[in-house]
């Protein structure tokens, strides 16, 4: 048990979210990465190309990278995010306008996308902040798996039925598993191995 | 007179099917004879269901290609000049359509089961039929009494249809929703064996070899539909992506998630007569969650880009699935008794452990999934707030848990049944960890350095290595054993233990899988940019970490093909010549001209564009055909944003999306993978006929020089077949 603990610890950390009262874009933007904290903020090109936010090396939010964050609302694109919306979509060409508008007025990810969730609602941001309701996005999962432990650990402390020893059992473990309200499928234990072999 | 036919065909047949549940039931009741008389009457009551839907699918189709508009399904979702293959697709693209072909699908699988001979499973086919045609039934009645494809047009016969959903005009329309179907469909048999198994009391020999095959099948038809639907996605929609966790799509992960485990939990139970109680559970969650992803799909509870499929029939469904989870717990809880494990859990360190952590971490991710497909909808109900689950929660959730199962891909076939010593365990995974670790200098190297899909590469490499192993040490060992060539031992050892080995065809599909999803953290994509002919866009500029610019795109413009060279179905089509550029040089195709891609935007021809009156208002309803240029290390892809053609300039948007293709090289591993389990294994038939013969003489067995070479080959072909960390004696 003390392992499935350990084991449990190690999920909850990695598949527990940051929890904060900002969302997710905020706590990227806030972290100075190791090229130094995001306070150089430079104009955006028209047409100039956009790295991924995965790059780890942008230094200021690029369109794409808060795109990222916002869903848009028309009915064609089901609640995609905008960086996902038809690339024709006039509501997310609204939006992104909005987010290159925002970055020229030296904004962090972390404004911009608090920008949308305050004047338009907190619908327009991709993932719920961790106030109010909102928690429950975030601790559900992790409570889901930490009361999954119980019947894990059920499992593991379960009851072993009396069982037959047939003879010759050392020759497969399984063919001495085999139950009482079991037979054997044949009297020959290795042929039974065989079979309990073949079968998975 | 097609409606009244095709509806006495589903009125019939929903008639039938409750029928032949009764039937079974009543005959377990009789004596012999009358009970295999009335067993068998089920069993005709089965094959008439199938050919009444046959019939009553046949008879839309019927409608669609002869244009009969008096059927409401038909002209809401065809028109006269819509091309041939897409009037047939046509049956599946609304509401009822589905919903029939779910229902006729059904019934091929109740088909399949009864017809099927059953082996040692024989005893639980009836009830097996009959319960799946209690969902048969369920889901005839919805299309009879609810959404019924054969309802007439009110009024006059109009002269043409509305046509078909553009987006829905795509060749994969005619596989995708079909095979998407089959496999969600296919999550009822094992659910119905399961049931059976229960009822009878046999829960442990004959269900155990009959479901696996049954969950197999519609495993693989489900993980091809839901690979199937990413392509669409990426080919149709022109956001350079091809899953969005949008709630349809979740609805389709969640049984395959589920069903992922039970495939893995029910070996603990063939081995080690443990987890009974939770394999019941886990199958019956598997197709509870086909039920909720069509109920998620057809009750507009949540907001999609599936939305063409939405109606008020969700209200069933969910009844349906109340009624189906409180008759199922309760069974459950009933036959507890019969689902007691018959052995120990010994060490966590073990194949079961590894199980065990798989099936958790598995039922974590369907918990994600499923919170976050729903919360918009319980935010709203509970507080009245809107809010939104997009992508970047789902990844923040889903890709460590991925990152676990891809390490216990490679781990859990390496640990032996009982117990592992963590010695013997390191031994075999030395290797493995050592290239893992040596590989991710090598990833920064390449400048590919993103935490995440770093982790993900690595622990390819790892499991790549671990599995490789075992194929190694397999035919290595059959080499030794058997004097046989090392390909002639490769060989051999895949055709002597196919489940085995399948099985790790299919874990190195889930590597391939994760590579290519892992690539998306590497996708670079550019603003729309606005060109006038001759100017060039450039893709994958520098970025400061040794990235230079790779591709360029030329703008050569618009292309228009005249009215009469258009698709019967399109009204216009502007396509844009953009020709690849790679370091400053045009790529060239074999003849020497210039390599081009034509991203376009199709507009396209509404039914009622026929009718002035009707059209009038009315948006033209347009459909982008992304170009993509592909090879095994990115695709370059491009849309067409927007376009203007008295100016002949464009809006082109580009992404460079690395490793994409492996995500679709991934399907031929599951598929290769699964078909290797499935093949059936005539060894196994005859060592199935030693035994029966055994059992028949007991008193011969021992001295069956015929049952003898079965028996030393059956232990030669497990002895060839090593599992890296032997099992420790206590």
């Amino acid at each position: 048990m003390k392992k499935l603990l350990w084991m449990s610890a190690l999920m909850l950390s990695l598949a527990m979210p940051r929890v904060s009262a900002q969302p997710e874009a905020s706590i990227e933007a806030d972290t100075p990465t190791t090229q130094g904290p995001r306070t150089k903020v430079e104009e955006p090109r028209p047409g100039a190309l956009k790295a991924s936010p995965s790059s780890e090396t942008a230094l200021q939010p690029s369109v794409m990278e808060v795109a990222r964050q916002i869903v848009c609302q028309c009915p064609d694109c089901g609640k995609q995010t905008v960086d996902q919306c038809a690339p024709g979509c006039a509501e997310g060409q609204q939006h992104r306008k909005t987010i290159e508008d925002q970055i020229a007025q030296g904004k962090t990810a972390v404004e911009i996308v608090n920008y949308f969730g305050d004047t338009q609602g907190e619908y327009m941001l991709a993932t719920p902040r961790a106030t109010g309701f909102g928690i429950a996005a975030y601790m559900l999962p992790a409570l889901f798996v930490m009361l999954s432990l119980v019947p894990l650990g059920l499992v593991l402390r379960s009851r072993r039925k009396e069982h037959i020893v047939v003879d010759g059992a050392t020759l497969c473990d399984n063919v001495a598993e085999r139950t009482s309200t079991q037979k054997p499928p044949a009297d020959d234990p290795r042929v039974a191995a065989a079979l309990r072999d073949y079968d998975f | 007179m097609l409606s009244s036919i095709g509806h006495t065909f589903l009125l019939v047949a929903f008639i039938v099917s409750l029928y032949s549940v009764v039937a079974t039931g009543v005959a377990y009741r009789l004596a012999e004879p009358r009970r295999a008389s009335m067993l068998q009457s089920a069993h005709r009551s089965t094959l008439a269901v199938f050919w009444l839907l046959s019939l009553a699918c046949l008879t839309v189709m019927y409608g669609f290609i002869t244009n009969d508009f008096s059927l409401a399904y038909v002209w809401g979702h065809s028109s006269v000049t819509q091309p041939l293959a897409y009037k047939i697709s046509a049956l599946w693209s609304g509401q009822s359509g589905s919903l029939l072909l779910w229902a006729w699908m059904l019934g091929a699988y109740a088909l399949a089961v009864a017809v099927w001979r059953g082996g040692e499973a024989s005893p639980l086919i009836p009830t097996t039929t009959a319960v799946i045609n209690v969902v048969t039934a369920f889901f005839i009645g919805i299309v009879t009494f609810a959404a019924n494809p054969f309802m007439a047009v009110e009024g006059a016969v109009p002269a043409n249809g509305q046509g078909l959903n553009p987006l829905l005009q795509n060749y994969w329309m005619q596989i995708h929703p079909p095979t998407l179907y089959a496999g969600y469909v296919g999550c009822t048999v094992p659910f119905a064996f399961a049931t059976a198994a229960m009822l009878h009391r046999q829960t442990d020999g004959p269900w155990l070899q009959a479901v696996r095959r049954w969950t197999l099948f519609p495993w693989i038809v489900l993980t091809i539909g839901i690979i199937m639907g990413g392509r669409w996605a990426y080919e149709t929609l022109g956001w350079g992506g091809y899953w969005a966790w949008d709630p349809v799509e979740n609805a389709s992960l969640m049984p395959w998630l589920t069903g992922t485990a039970f495939l893995h939990s029910i070996m603990i139970q063939a081995r080690r007569g443990m987890l009974k109680t939770w394999n019941m559970t886990l199958v019956t969650l598997t197709f509870l969650l086909s039920v909720f992803g069509t109920f998620l799909t057809r009750s507009g509870v949540v907001s999609s880009v599936h939305s063409f499929a939405e109606s008020n029939i969700g209200g069933y469904f969910l009844g349906f699935l109340a009624v189906a989870l409180v008759l199922s717990v309760g069974l459950i809880v009933w036959r507890h008794d019969d689902l007691t494990s018959d052995t120990n859990f010994e060490s966590p360190l073990s194949r079961e452990g590894a199980f065990l952590l798989n099936n958790w971490i598995l039922m974590g991710a369907t918990f994600a999934v499923l919170w976050g497909t729903v919360y918009p909808s319980v935010s709203e109900a509970i507080t009245g707030a809107q809010r939104s689950v997009g992508a970047p929660y789902f990844n923040r959730v889903m890709v460590p848990l991925g990152l676990i199962l891809l390490a216990l891909t490679g781990i859990g076939p390496l640990m032996a049944w009982r117990r592992t010593s963590l010695r013997s365990l390191f031994r075999v995974l030395r290797y493995p960890i050592l290239a893992a670790i040596l590989a991710a200098p090598l990833f920064y190297a390449l400048s590919m350095w993103q935490t995440g899909a770093v982790t993900a590469f690595c622990l390819s490499v790892f499991v790549v290595m671990a599995i490789g192993g075992e194929f190694v040490r397999g035919a290595r060992a059959r080499h030794s054993m058997t004097g046989e060539s090392h390909g002639q031992a490769f060989v051999n050892l895949l055709l002597k233990n196919r489940q085995r080995y399948g099985g790790y065809i299919v874990h190195l599909g889930i590597v391939t899988l994760f590579v290519g999803a892992a690539g998306n953290a590497f996708k670079i994509e550019t603003e729309p940019i606005d060109l006038k002919v001759g100017e060039t866009m450039p893709v994958r500029q520098s970025e400061g970490n040794g990235r230079i610019s790779e591709y360029a795109l030329r703008f050569d413009g618009l292309q228009e093909p005249r009215k009469e060279d258009l698709a019967p179905e399109k009204s216009q089509e502007v396509v844009a010549k953009m020709v690849v550029l790679r370091n400053g040089q045009p790529l060239r195709n074999r003849n020497g001209s210039e390599f081009a891609l034509y991203p376009a935007i199709d507009t396209f021809i509404s039914g009622a564009a026929a009718d002035p009156e009707a059209r009038a208002g009315q948006e033209p309803q347009t459909a982008r055909r992304p170009a993509v240029m592909s090879n095994l290390s990115h695709d370059l892809y491009l849309a067409l944003a927007g376009y203007d053609v008295n100016q002949n300039t464009a809006s082109v948007k580009a992404y460079l999306n690395p490793l994409v293709m492996w995500v679709w090289i991934s399907s031929l591993f599951f598929i290769g993978g699964t078909a290797i389990s499935l093949l059936p294994d005539r060894r196994r038939a005859e060592a199935k006929e030693t035994v029966r013969t055994a059992e028949q003489a007991p008193s011969r067995a021992l001295d069956n020089r015929s049952a003898r070479p079965q028996v030393v080959a059956a232990q030669a072909a497990r002895g060839a077949a090593p599992s890296g960390a032997r099992e420790e004696t206590a």
